[in-house]
């Protein structure tokens, strides 16, 4: 099987901005906090952080920290990164936000069965799609409301908070309101199955980011040909 | 006063897609060669969300290459699409720089 040219890419970002002094390793964390609330696309994400650091390297060469050569005027060069960033699709948003919940999803569920009923579990099993749903249009607006530079103001917070507040409600009414009208289900027997969503769905993220990474390459050819011989 | 920014705006992409399309290039090569040409405070930060956007409409096709000093260098060419969006720019800005030249030159001639 194709090693994940994502992981590689990160472990390689995390290992060369590790390298980096403090005040650089700060400021890109400053800049990929605000880019990371425009974009789902791992890979992308992953790439442009690769810029940064080759960014703070050459102004190392200078003598410079990445934010001396950057300028005063950075946070509107990061504000338009997130602009200008692939926003990432619904497919981005299953492999990046959705998938690691379907193994919490999992985990919950076998809780669940432990200490509760198979009807419990069943509820369980119904509301994972609704709030999904919610989950998705809650990142939806959250992106949209940042990237429009709405979510700047101080206003961002109380929106999150509202949004949370009404998917954990559509959550809850919603066991309340189907609980006693579900058969019981082999909760077991589910959670078995949520685990091989989350495996098919890592290996469908895998080859999706792989494509990605052969459309847009992120090491230079003689490096892939390095690879492609064993070598480091 | 004059904001320059909103008219700097509209022109920054064709002249990177000018600059590319001469041979391809790096980020911080394109930022020196847009200073030497007069666009005084670019650097490449303030140019990079520019090439982002490029590369995401499709106009230019971004690769590393290794380099000789420091880390691998992002070299960006032109593709069909950015040659065609080039021919486009250089056409409309020649028509748009010709009729505010007129309109300006007339200004000059009723004084």
């Amino acid at each position: 099987m194709r090693p994940s040219e994502y992981a590689q890419l990160k472990r390689e970002n995390d290992r060369r901005e590790g390298a980096l002094p403090l005040a650089d390793r700060e400021e890109i964390g400053r800049a990929m906090a605000s880019i990371r609330r425009a974009s789902w696309n791992l890979y992308e994400l992953e790439r442009l952080r690769k810029d940064l650091i080759d960014m703070a390297l050459r102004a190392a060469l200078e003598h410079k920290t990445l934010a001396e050569s950057l300028g005063p005027g950075r946070q509107e060069i990061y504000d338009d990164m997130a602009r200008e960033i692939d926003p990432g699709s619904f497919a981005d948003w299953l492999c990046g936000l959705a998938r690691p919940y379907t193994l919490w999803y999992a985990v919950l569920l076998l809780v669940n069965m432990v200490l509760g009923t198979g009807r419990a579990a069943a509820v369980f099993l119904v509301l994972m799609l609704p709030l999904f749903f919610v989950l998705y249009l809650s990142n939806c607006l959250q992106r949209r409301i940042w990237v429009s530079r709405w979510a700047r103001a101080r206003r961002s917070l109380v929106i999150e908070v509202m949004l949370f507040a009404v998917a954990v409600v559509v959550f809850t009414a919603g066991i309340w309101l189907l609980s006693r009208r579900l058969p019981r289900v082999a909760g077991y027997a589910a959670a078995v199955a949520l685990v091989l969503v989350w495996a098919v769905s890592s290996l469908l993220c895998r080859a999706r980011y792989n494509r990605a990474a052969a459309r847009r390459p992120w090491r230079s050819a003689e490096d892939a040909a390095g690879e492609d011989h064993g070598e480091p | 006063m004059f904001d320059r920014s909103q008219l700097r705006k509209g022109t920054l992409e064709g002249c990177i897609l000018q600059i590319i399309a001469r041979a391809p290039s790096y980020g911080y090569a394109i930022a020196a060669t847009l200073r030497e040409s007069g666009f005084a405070d670019i650097t490449e930060g303030t140019l990079y969300p520019l090439l982002l956007r490029l590369e995401r409409k499709g106009l230019v096709a971004a690769s590393y290459r290794a380099s000789p000093a420091g880390p691998s260098r992002k070299y960006y060419t032109l593709t069909p699409a950015g040659q065609q969006t080039l021919a486009d720019f250089t056409a409309a800005w020649r028509e748009t720089a010709a009729a505010v030249q007129n309109v300006l030159n007339s200004g000059h001639k009723e004084e």
